[in-house]
């Protein structure tokens, strides 16, 4: 669990600023009737989010390959499950 | 070796302990306002009861003592955990919160003998519902399933103040940090479930 690796401030206050951009251009998409698209969008932005915060917040970007591939199998096991909810959400009615 | 945080680092950390105290107290509020805004314009010029049903109100019943069954007396014999009845209401709310003007509806429900007009503020499919009788039946309380939502919550914010304590009593150094990773990952990792679970749960069907 040693990784050396410091990212400066100014990084982690960019990735926060695109967060919380992203936060809210979702909740805007969310007004607008798309259709079944809502989801898309809403779980685009999520996927983009989410790979943010792996990859600079929990530091997979400057980790060794093995890193890689365990987070990547984590990712698609949770991208199963998010799958699986949206067919739900998009099958109602 | 050069110092990896400027001396300052410590009043900054000392105010963050302070400012997430107070920013959670008026999160909190915020919420609940919010929570209790939305529930009572759902039902746009009907009078809606919204704020028996709200989550913040139903802990705080809990809190008084009084047993989910009290209410939810359908629990035992059907699948579908019941509505109270306005009489069952009043039982409660003719002692607390007795004046109260969002509770209106509820005292005019009672005087004139009309039932309720109930507004749904949940989307599911008529065919999706819970069976209570297992759980109740094998004697499964209901907060186990209810009460401890945010349990993940509490364990990120009880990790985070055990680490920051320890940091300002000057505990990690460039040579030992194992436990600011490992919770790191931790708090990152409810992060991304939330990150789906929100546009999921709170903004899917907004629209509409």
């Amino acid at each position: 669990m040693k990784s050396t690796h410091l990212s400066p401030v100014k990084s982690y206050t960019a990735v926060f600023a695109a967060l919380l951009g992203l936060t809210l251009t979702t909740t805007a998409v969310s007004l607008i009737d798309l259709g079944s698209l809502n989801v898309v969008v809403a779980l685009t932005i999520a996927i983009g989010k989410a790979l943010l915060v792996l990859l600079y917040f929990m530091h997979v970007r400057y980790s060794s390959w093995l890193t890689w591939v365990f987070a990547g199998a984590g990712f698609f096991w949770f991208a199963i499950l998010i799958t699986l909810i949206t067919s739900d959400v998009l099958t109602r009615n | 070796m050069a110092q990896i945080f400027h001396p300052s680092t410590n009043t900054i950390s000392r105010l963050t302990i302070f400012g997430a105290i107070t920013l959670l107290l008026v999160l909190v509020s915020v919420l609940a306002a919010i929570n209790r805004f939305l529930l009572c314009n759902r039902g746009r010029g009907r009078p809606v009861p919204s704020p028996c049903s709200s989550v913040t109100n139903i802990m705080s019943i809990a809190d008084d003592g009084i047993e989910c069954r009290y209410c939810h007396t359908a629990v035992e014999q059907s699948s579908f955990a019941g509505i109270p009845s306005t009489k069952v209401y009043m039982n409660y709310h003719s002692q607390i919160w007795a004046d109260s003007a969002v509770l209106e509806p509820v005292r005019e429900s009672f005087r004139s003998g009309q039932s309720i007009p109930w507004t749904r503020v949940h989307s599911l499919p008529g065919f999706v519902y819970f069976d209570h009788s297992i759980h109740v039946k094998k004697g499964v309380g209901c907060s186990t399933c209810h009460g401890q939502v945010a349990a993940h919550l509490l364990v990120g914010i009880g990790l985070l103040s055990a680490l920051l304590i320890k940091a300002l009593r000057g505990r990690f150094s460039p040579g030992y940090f194992t436990p600011v990773e490992l919770t790191g990952l931790y708090w990152h990792f409810v992060d991304i479930v939330w990150i789906f679970l929100f546009p999921l749960l709170y903004l899917v069907g907004r629209h509409l």
